[in-house]
């Protein structure tokens, strides 16, 4: 079971066309087409190969802007690539933060319900959910409360816990966690919300996290990627990896 | 698979349903007429059209109020859902950009959004039945009418969101072209067939639809077969293509917004 292979990333490439163009406006997309311009492009991603197997905790560090997201978005199918394919054994959930379906005109109960069906979860499912969400939150007293009413931390509060009880609900085999570390809130609910995320690292098939958090990946990674100008650099051990990049220019100027 | 198949509808549909009830609900929020404001447009329209309907050869159609009633919501229809849909993608573009979730829900929440007012505006136009001694039961011919009509109109929403992404101002163009074809449908005149918005009449789909709803509505009479033949037409190519130009361009949602 240990050795299967739970994502298959192969010979992945991934450019992005910068447009020159100065608006998207139709009067502007012939003007554009007829001076025929050329588009400005990026290599995102370049032969991009690796394998995930059962059980592995990936990291993937690198600079801004060295292509970590990019990967993330092209794994959990938000992008497509070039070139190249992504294979996977199993559904995948991505997060890069925790605000996904949020609206502030809506009251808490309404927003975990409008969150729990983008998640692809149906409202009977939610109904049984709500009492634990409402509970990890601790906003019960707020639930026909308008959300733009609430403070910057009970917002958070809300979010992560719907989130995440979600998350846990759907039991997904992959969970590609993209720069969510950082909760906030205050620190009793720093704290819940740490504990949770390891049980959630813990308890998955799959887990890749993007961060910048090097003890964070030292923790939590059996392997790293360390990404590169678009660029598988090295992969491998997770503390020898964090040291040579820690030890990288980069951090000399920090 | 077949399994699969029926999850993936359900779930399109849960989520367009989640969606529209949304919007529906922002819509009204701090609104005292609420969703009287969905009917004020097409009444207000209706009047104005009916005092109006002496000068525009109105007293030569045959129970004009409900002919000319009929007509303004099912265009009604028509206009705001395909409005609505030009910067639909562009609206929620950070669930697109953070989530994979499907596309398709977010142009079937404007649909049903938009049909759930064309109910309302269906229920008054009932009351005028009544009123005008047409037998209101009629009306329930027009929920299959309506169906196809709904696949016709979702087929240019499926166009018109697909475009949104790549050119911004589709929603003005768009907002000038159905003027334009609100005076060349006839919804508060008759058209010859030998005049010009006569001939112009077979290619607008939105017409062929108000026609057959007319005649089976109001009249409870059998439309023109031709006429039914190229309306199911109409509603399976335009749904067809929609859909499929849809999921050509989905791929590049995420990257473009």
């Amino acid at each position: 079971m240990k050795n299967n292979i739970i994502i298959r990333v192969s010979n992945v490439s991934k450019k992005f066309t910068v447009d020159c163009k100065e608006s998207k406006s139709i009067l502007h997309n012939i003007i554009y087409f007829l001076k025929k311009k050329s588009n400005k492009e990026i290599i995102a991603l370049s032969d991009i190969n690796f394998k995930v197997f059962n059980g592995d905790t990936l990291a993937i560090l690198g600079d801004n802007g060295s292509g970590k997201s990019t990967l993330l978005k092209i794994i959990s199918k938000i992008y497509y690539p070039d070139s190249g394919y992504v294979k996977l054994s199993g559904d995948c959930i991505y997060l890069n933060g925790f605000g996904h379906g949020m609206n502030p005109r809506l009251t808490m109960k309404e927003n975990i319900f409008l969150m729990g069906s983008l998640m692809g979860i149906d409202s009977r499912n939610v109904r049984l959910l709500i009492g634990d969400i409402v509970k990890f939150s601790g906003l019960q007293e707020f639930m026909d409360v308008k959300v733009y009413q609430f403070s910057s931390g009970m917002i958070i509060r809300l979010l992560f816990s719907s989130t995440i009880t979600f998350v846990e609900f759907k039991k997904p085999k992959i969970i590609i966690l993209d720069e969510v570390f950082n909760a906030g809130g205050d620190l009793d609910f720093q704290k819940k919300a740490i504990e949770k995320m390891n049980q959630l690292i813990k308890n998955n098939i799959c887990v890749i996290i993007a961060s910048h958090d090097l003890s964070l990946i030292r923790n939590y990674a059996n392997k790293v990627i360390w990404l590169k100008g678009g660029k598988i650099f090295k992969i491998g051990d997770p503390d020898k990896i964090t040291k040579e990049y820690e030890n990288s220019n980069h951090f000399i100027y920090r | 698979m077949r399994n699969k198949f029926l999850d993936n509808i359900k779930n399109i549909l849960q989520l367009s349903y989640s969606l529209s009830k949304t919007n529906f609900k922002l819509r009204n929020e701090k609104s005292y007429l609420g969703i009287f404001w969905y009917l004020l447009e097409p009444l207000s329209f209706f009047i104005t059209l009916y005092a109006l309907g002496s000068f525009l050869g109105g007293d030569n159609i045959e129970k004009f109020p409900l002919y000319l009633f009929l007509g303004i919501i099912m265009f009604n229809f028509f206009s705001s859902c395909t409005m609505a849909s030009c910067n639909i993608i562009e609206a929620n573009a950070g669930f697109i950009k953070s989530l994979n979730i499907s596309k398709t829900p977010f142009v079937f929440s404007v649909l049903f959004q938009y049909s759930f007012s064309h109910f309302f505006e269906i229920f008054i136009f009932c009351i005028f039945m009544f009123l005008l001694g047409s037998n209101p039961l009629l009306i329930l011919l027009y929920v299959p009418i309506f169906l196809v009509y709904f696949f016709m109109v979702a087929g240019i929403c499926f166009v018109l969101s697909a475009v949104g992404v790549f050119v911004s101002d589709i929603s003005n163009v768009w907002n000038i072209f159905s003027r334009i074809l609100w005076f060349l449908t006839p919804i508060f005149y008759f058209a010859p067939k030998d005049s010009f918005v006569g001939m112009i009449n077979p290619i607008n789909p939105v017409y062929y639809f108000i026609y057959i709803a007319r005649e089976i509505c109001i009249y409870g009479r059998i439309p023109s077969l031709m006429y039914v033949i190229v309306g199911l037409f109409s509603a399976l190519i335009s749904f067809s293509f929609g859909l499929i130009l849809f999921n050509i361009f989905k791929f590049k949602f995420a990257e473009k917004l």
